[in-house]
């Protein structure tokens, strides 16, 4: 075989890497002509690439024996991993944004069938956005959580409704922007699943503003939700140059949540 | 002569083994490479994210793109997300961490833990992987198989250099975990206690281990002094589930024969 210039060697390298990185979703095997598609690289330069996957484990044939999954070599690379704690990954990035932003940030994920804020960085001063404090809020009571419960599947989501019914229970304690029937709770769903982000102000009394951004696992299922907000009268999430501040800081953190694989959500029934 | 790419995949896999970050010149040295050649390489894995500066200096540790292969490799066990919450009931019934084992090829691999409650408890690292009979779970999971794939098993133990000779009374070892239905372990650090591991069983053979990684078992107290039914009960639970499922629960490997399948364990 002949030398490889540096330049060419590079390329190949270079696709070898990120058609290995193909295989980092939740897909259980993937198709040349799939493959194909999502690279942009022609069919025979995808066999052959695999072809370098496959002799070294990366990547082996699916049982079927047409189709390509993640082979056992990954386990070779050893990494350090812990136990996925959310709370001391995303420390560091609240701090950032509390200091960018001046105002309240908030950690939230999903416990059984409720948002629960884990961490918080409260800002100071007369008027300032409360969190609250580990106190179980039901899923589909206020925007934020609504949020993380459109993150769940249809199927996820009936049974949620299920044990929650009648959906209106809670609407005195959470009377701002509450949702009355399941279809008004299904139409609100339908609006935040999928959102890259999601900003409230609340319509009904001067009081709070916020921004609310998901925490995505490797499957893109949500770990949990990270929530910026402060008094309508100074916070404006649309002010010119707030998100150019913070989106780096949220998508540096949102990669690093993709490297873990979220625990599966455990609606009690 | 390699190809540049399998070139890089030999040199992610010398910043893997290595047990601290470690700089091009040793990468080099370590694949009779030159420094430029080995820089170019790190240079496409680091753009990549598969190797990361260690703290901002010239050595190198694995990156986020191999954790994100790990995690989905890790995901791809589909016993994981159903044994989780019995996982979490063990582990708050006995404040020790629990943690779910399953075999790849000879090999058993720990692909998910439910952290303990007590003040000091057990932390195994996920993605651990040892040869089957080095290990609690792997010897649970052994226990579960036949005969005939015991001797297999030792066979493939003689052709590997990593791997520590099984013990002459492995065969008497297992029959015995057999009977009793769970591996046991004494604590070198209390020698009236033993942690547990119980066997996961799938129609085609074991699935996986379920580990209290503490040492629960009291060897010295009468067995109605024991809360051992309440555990296995909790196992039994995970079970039922597990066989009302049968077929849910395919490996991402079974259809390897697991001879084929050769690792390094860390």
């Amino acid at each position: 075989m002949m030398s490889e210039s540096p330049r060419y060697g590079n390329q190949a390298s270079q696709r070898v890497l990120n058609l290995l990185l193909m295989f980092a979703g939740p897909e259980s095997s993937r198709g040349i002509s799939e493959l194909s598609r999502a690279t942009g690289m022609n069919k025979n330069l995808i066999y052959r690439v695999l072809s370098t996957l496959v002799d070294a484990g990366y990547v082996i044939k699916d049982p079927g024996g047409d189709r390509y999954q993640l082979g056992y070599r990954i386990l070779d690379l050893h990494t350090d991993e812990a136990t996925f704690d959310l709370r001391a990954l995303c420390r560091p990035t609240l701090e950032q944004l509390h200091i960018v932003s001046g105002e309240s940030v908030f950690l939230s994920i999903m416990v059984g069938p409720n948002r629960v804020n884990i961490d918080w960085i409260e800002a100071q001063g007369r008027r300032v956005s409360l969190g609250q404090r580990g106190r179980p809020v039901p899923l589909h009571c206020t925007k934020q959580s609504r949020y993380l419960l459109s993150s769940l599947s249809d199927e996820e989501i009936r049974k949620y409704i299920d044990i929650a019914s009648p959906l209106d229970r809670y609407n005195d304690l959470y009377p701002d922007d509450a949702v009355a029937t399941e279809s008004d709770l299904w139409d609100d769903l339908r609006r935040l699943r999928g959102a890259a982000h999601i900003v409230w102000r609340n319509p009904k009394q001067f009081s709070g503003a916020y921004v609310a951004f998901p925490l995505p696992g490797a499957d893109e299922h949500i770990h949990g939700i990270l929530t910026i907000g402060g008094p309508m009268e100074r916070f404006d999430p649309t002010k010119a140059g707030l998100m150019e501040a913070i989106g780096p800081l949220v998508e540096k953190l949102q990669g690093q949540c993709r490297s873990f694989v979220p625990d599966p959500v455990i609606i009690p029934t | 002569m390699i190809s540049s790419a399998q070139r890089s995949l030999d040199i992610l896999e010398t910043v893997g083994r290595s047990e601290k970050p470690i700089g091009v010149t040793e990468v080099a040295r370590q694949l009779g490479s030159s420094v430029g050649t080995v820089f170019r390489s790190l240079d496409a894995l680091e753009s990549n994210g598969y190797v990361a500066r260690f703290q901002s200096s010239s050595r190198y540790i694995l990156g986020p793109s191999v954790s994100r292969l790990r995690q989905a490799l890790l995901s791809k066990f589909a016993l994981r997300g159903v044994s989780l919450p019995y996982m979490r009931q063990l582990a708050f019934a006995t404040g020790e961490c629990v943690s779910l084992t399953m075999p790849v090829g000879w090999y058993g691999l720990r692909v998910a833990a439910a952290p303990g409650s007590n003040a000091v408890t057990s932390s195994p690292p996920l993605g651990d992987l040892r040869a089957l009979h080095e290990t609690l779970p792997g010897r649970a999971i052994l226990s579960a198989l036949s005969p005939e794939k015991i001797e297999d098993y030792r066979a493939w133990c003689g052709t590997v250099e990593t791997v520590e000779v099984p013990p002459v009374t492995l065969a008497t070892d297992l029959k015995e975990i057999a009977r009793r239905g769970f591996a046991l372990e004494i604590a070198a650090f209390a020698q009236s206690r033993a942690a547990l591991s119980f066997p996961i069983r799938g129609s085609q053979g074991p699935l996986g281990a379920l580990s209290i990684e503490g040492p629960v078992l009291r060897l010295d107290a009468q067995p109605e002094d024991q809360e051992l039914g309440n555990w296995q009960a909790v196992v039994i639970a995970l079970q039922v589930i597990v066989d009302s499922r049968s077929g849910t629960f395919i490996h991402p490997f079974g259809h390897m024969s697991p001879g084929d399948i050769r690792l390094t364990p860390g």
